[in-house]
């Protein structure tokens, strides 16, 4: 025994729990995969994925002691804090907020999609990874329009993902 | 406030947030994912095929996490009783909710022991929506991927269950067979 858990820093503990989570996920998928197919997978996993968030954003909500966001510097803040909670480094996204109203995220790579590569269904996989936040921002009750609107994966058809967050927020 | 100053005092306040809270807050996300799964099969194959899938999604996770934390704790594979029980403890301390889970695991000194479960987040959620004796626990198939993560073959007995109006679960562990001792 050579190290001790006590030793363990927040953000390795955080990052071990995230990857064993979407570990988790994963396998639910691949088998779900074996079971129904393709079609059928992606209609469970995106069912899952909204019950799911839409919890999941609740709790963080709690946990962080956020209250309504109604501004979008509120909603900033609070978004960062999000995704510092609910995702890890190897997930290997990033994002900017250019403008007032405006977030732009991007991925070089993606977990799900090299997932998808290796069970052979990248072509016909549904991405779940926005669906998570575009939930989020529904059960908070935040009006938003994203770009591009997508059903399958960018990742496969354009090598690189982007998405653009536009929101409403008066202030 | 530009962006980055904003990450950086959002960060600040994370670190407000204590460690336990934040293991559980991930915690219950992933059980919360696991569970809406597990519905989501029962609602489009039946309960026979959610069942067997859950037990092998469970070993198959199992088995990885196990194999992660023993990496991050530098941690080899347990070669006698007290190692094991630590490790299957550091499991169970980490990846389980604890709010919804109560525990205790006591070996006996002979390579067997028994786990007492007195409350399950599982059975605990199947009761609520009344659909208890459908369910077939999963947590057998996490426990099997642990022990294969560590390289042993554990045997397994559930003598008392609290799906069959038991006052706790009583899993008896037996055949735990740790690699001989290096006497060279």
């Amino acid at each position: 025994m050579t190290k001790d858990f006590n030793s363990l820093s927040k953000n390795e503990l955080k990052e071990i729990m995230n990857k064993n989570w979407m570990t988790h996920d994963a396998m639910w998928f691949y088998n779900c995969l074996q079971e129904f197919g393709i079609e059928k997978t992606n209609k469970i996993n995106k069912a899952a994925i909204r019950n799911m968030a839409a919890i999941e954003i609740k709790r963080i909500q709690k946990a962080v002691g956020a209250t309504q966001i109604n501004t979008f510097d509120e909603f900033k803040s609070f978004f960062d804090q999000a995704m510092e909670i609910a995702t890890g480094k190897f997930m290997k996204y990033k994002y900017i907020i250019p403008a007032h109203n405006l977030l732009q995220g991007q991925w070089d790579s993606c977990f799900a999609y090299e997932g998808m590569k290796a069970l052979g269904v990248a072509d016909r996989y549904e991405c779940g990874i926005m669906l998570r936040i575009d939930t989020w921002l529904e059960t908070l009750g935040i009006k938003f329009e994203v770009e591009p609107k997508v059903t399958g994966c960018i990742m496969h058809t354009n090598g690189k993902c982007f998405f653009e967050y536009r929101f409403f927020f008066d202030k | 406030m530009e962006h980055q100053q904003l990450k950086n005092m959002t960060r600040g306040i994370q670190k407000n947030i204590p460690i336990d809270k934040l293991r559980e807050l991930v915690a219950k996300s992933r059980w919360t994912c696991d569970s809406n799964w597990m519905m989501a099969m029962v609602m489009n194959a039946g309960w026979n095929v959610a069942n067997k899938m859950n037990l092998q999604v469970a070993q198959s996770v199992g088995k990885v996490e196990m194999h992660r934390l023993m990496k991050i704790l530098n941690l080899d594979k347990p070669k006698n009783e007290n190692e094991f029980m630590t490790l299957v403890s550091l499991a169970m301390e980490t990846f389980i909710t604890q709010d919804y889970f109560d525990y205790e695991f006591k070996m006996n000194g002979s390579g067997k022991g028994v786990g007492i479960i007195k409350q399950c987040y599982a059975y605990t959620k199947v009761k609520s929506i009344n659909v208890d004796k459908d369910y077939e626990c999963g947590c057998f198939g996490l426990r099997h991927g642990w022990y294969q993560a560590m390289g042993l073959h554990v045997k397994e007995n559930l003598v008392k269950c609290l799906k069959n109006g038991a006052d706790q679960c009583e899993i008896e562990v037996a055949a735990v067979a740790f690699p001989p001792k290096d006497i060279s």
